[in-house]
């Protein structure tokens, strides 16, 4: 069973398509990223699944079923922005979410302790800095011990300790076996937390399937000559090779497939009387794919 | 229901401005009256050419005081009103609307659960008028009398009404402000033109008394100079009719609200 199964969603706002004919699948257990640029239709997607938004066409299902207002009581999430009731304290906000998701209060301050928000728990929320208003929205999505996890852009207005910190949140949470979906902008977090991905532009998606499939898709192979000469022509015609370009002192040939062998490129350099000092096989960052998959 | 009840409540229990603004409609109930039985005491008390007073009457005293009472309450209700309002927009404002339906409850049930408010402030406003009721009425001249007291039920409904349209201007409008504006445009001057006009397009039929409010409106007589306007005053729809019609705006209403909220983006 999917914990979520998206069939062909569009979303219309007057005469802009915010999004079109998407389609993907959630497995049990995944960090799923969902990856675009601003305006990408990610905040949609999410608002679409979470009951707040309606689609003009397609549907979706949750835990294999379709959505409820009782099966959204075992999701927790952070969706756009923290939205809380400014005049109440962070504890009597997180209350009132505990009693909508149908849960007792006693998790109240273990949730609280997680995102290190116990001490301010009886300030009022309008007197928290955005980090803190985005700490207690991650606690409040933790209520109830949810099997599933939204998160739309987690580390918004946190510090670069706050980001780590959610960012091992997160991976301790998928180590607990929960589902956490997450919507981002942010290229090095999805990369360093999630396990699947889907990336959308323009309200289309683009690609989905495991990180590490999308990102193995093409080598890169770096390669330095020992006199530092430049070698761009002759390694332009080595079979296979796409395109060849110098960064930082380092000409990275780029394949459409992988398993180049790096031996047959140091023949081949050698057979035309280039001794390389430096020949490497680079992983593809997302920052590239990415770049590659939303440029057109 | 009982965790509706709960959830709002925790909503408003730390939220000073909710206690200020009821606050402020028990004191404008009291005073309001308290205005009117002074001036009525003042001026058309002893020492007035004979026959003032059979003119006049005795609003303030049993059973006149049910009327009486109940009708002046009706022109503070706008104040629980505007805290309907607030406290619709307030969701709307922090955005809080979208998060409870996040966290689990239906559209249905988030409009339902606002709903609550409107029995819950009407039940407010006729407790007031009946406490207001008793107060005056033991500074009269006559003895306690149950006749008349139905007019704290018409409070009741009437409160439903004005209740039911201040939700739906917070819903409709979202914006706090514009939605006060507009509500209390429509409470004092509006709806007085509005019956007005539709009365001067077909006199006979007195459609005017049908509109909303209005309509719940009827049900409490002018409570002053009884004797004077004897015979003069239009004779209002039956009382049936008032009760029917105040009932169902009100479920035309809520209909119309749960329609909004489900086919909105929120």
């Amino acid at each position: 069973m999917t914990i979520l199964s998206v069939n062909h969603l569009s979303k219309q706002y007057g005469s802009i398509t915010a999004l079109k004919g998407v389609s993907f699948d959630v497995p049990p257990g995944a960090v799923f990223g969902i990856l675009g640029p601003n305006g990408s239709g990610k905040t949609t997607l999410l608002g679409i699944i979470m009951g707040v938004l309606n689609s003009n066409s397609g549907s979706f299902l949750l835990f294999g079923e379709q959505p409820t207002g009782q099966m959204r009581r075992r999701v927790g999430t952070l969706l756009e922005t923290p939205n809380f009731y400014h005049y109440m304290s962070g504890e009597d906000n997180l209350k009132i979410t505990a009693a909508i998701k149908g849960k007792g209060t006693d998790q109240i301050d273990r949730v609280l302790e997680r995102v290190n928000l116990l001490s301010r728990k009886k300030s009022p929320f309008s007197t928290y800095s955005l980090g803190m208003k985005q700490r207690l929205a991650i606690a409040a999505s933790l209520l109830g011990d949810p099997e599933v996890l939204v998160l739309d852009e987690p580390t918004n207005g946190l510090d670069p300790v706050g980001i780590a910190e959610i960012r091992d949140l997160i991976k301790a949470l998928s180590r607990e076996g929960k589902t956490i979906i997450m919507a981002s902008h942010l290229l090095d977090e999805v990369e360093k937390v999630c396990t699947h991905m889907a990336v959308l532009r323009k309200g289309e998606l683009l690609i989905t399937g495991k990180v590490s499939d999308i990102l193995a898709r093409g080598d890169i192979v770096e390669v330095r000559a020992s006199d530092g000469a430049d070698i761009s022509a002759v390694l332009k015609n080595f079979t296979g090779a796409q395109s060849v370009q110098l960064q930082d002192g380092l000409w990275e040939m780029t394949f459409a497939d992988n398993g180049t062998p790096l031996g047959k490129i140091n023949e081949y350099c050698f057979s035309k009387g280039i001794i390389l000092d430096h020949l490497a096989l680079k992983r593809k960052s997302l920052e590239a794919r990415f770049l590659e998959l939303t440029k057109n | 229901m009982k965790e509706f009840i709960w959830v709002e409540w925790n909503k408003v229990r730390k939220y000073t401005a909710f206690w200020v603004m009821l606050i402020l409609y028990i004191v404008g109930v009291f005073g309001l009256n308290f205005i009117v039985y002074q001036f009525h005491k003042e001026n058309l008390g002893s020492g007035r050419p004979p026959g003032t007073a059979q003119l006049f009457g005795s609003p303030f005293d049993y059973p006149d005081v049910w009327q009486t009472i109940s009708w002046n309450s009706g022109w503070i209700f706008p104040i629980l009103g505007l805290l309907l309002i607030t406290l619709m927009t307030n969701e709307y404002t922090f955005k809080t609307h979208r998060q409870n339906v996040i966290d689990g409850w239906t559209r249905d049930q988030f409009i339902s659960v606002k709903w609550l408010w409107v029995f819950k402030f009407s039940g407010v406003a006729t407790v007031v008028a009946f406490l207001t009721a008793l107060l005056f009425g033991a500074m009269g001249n006559t003895p306690f009398s149950a006749s008349g007291m139905v007019n704290i039920l018409w409070v009741f409904l009437q409160s439903i009404s004005y209740m039911a349209l201040a939700l739906l201007f917070g819903v409709l409008i979202r914006k706090a402000g514009l939605a006060i504006v507009l509500y209390f445009l429509y409470t004092y001057v509006l709806m007085y033109m509005l019956r007005h006009y539709v009365n001067e397009i077909a006199p006979s039929a007195q459609v005017g008394a049908y509109l909303p409010l209005t309509l719940s409106n009827e049900l409490i007589a002018f409570p002053f100079l009884k004797t004077a306007l004897k015979g003069q005053l239009t004779p209002p729809p039956p009382t049936y009719a008032l009760v029917i019609g105040s009932l169902v705006y009100p479920v035309l209403i809520y209909w119309w609200m749960i329609a909004k909220f489900r086919k909105s983006d929120l």
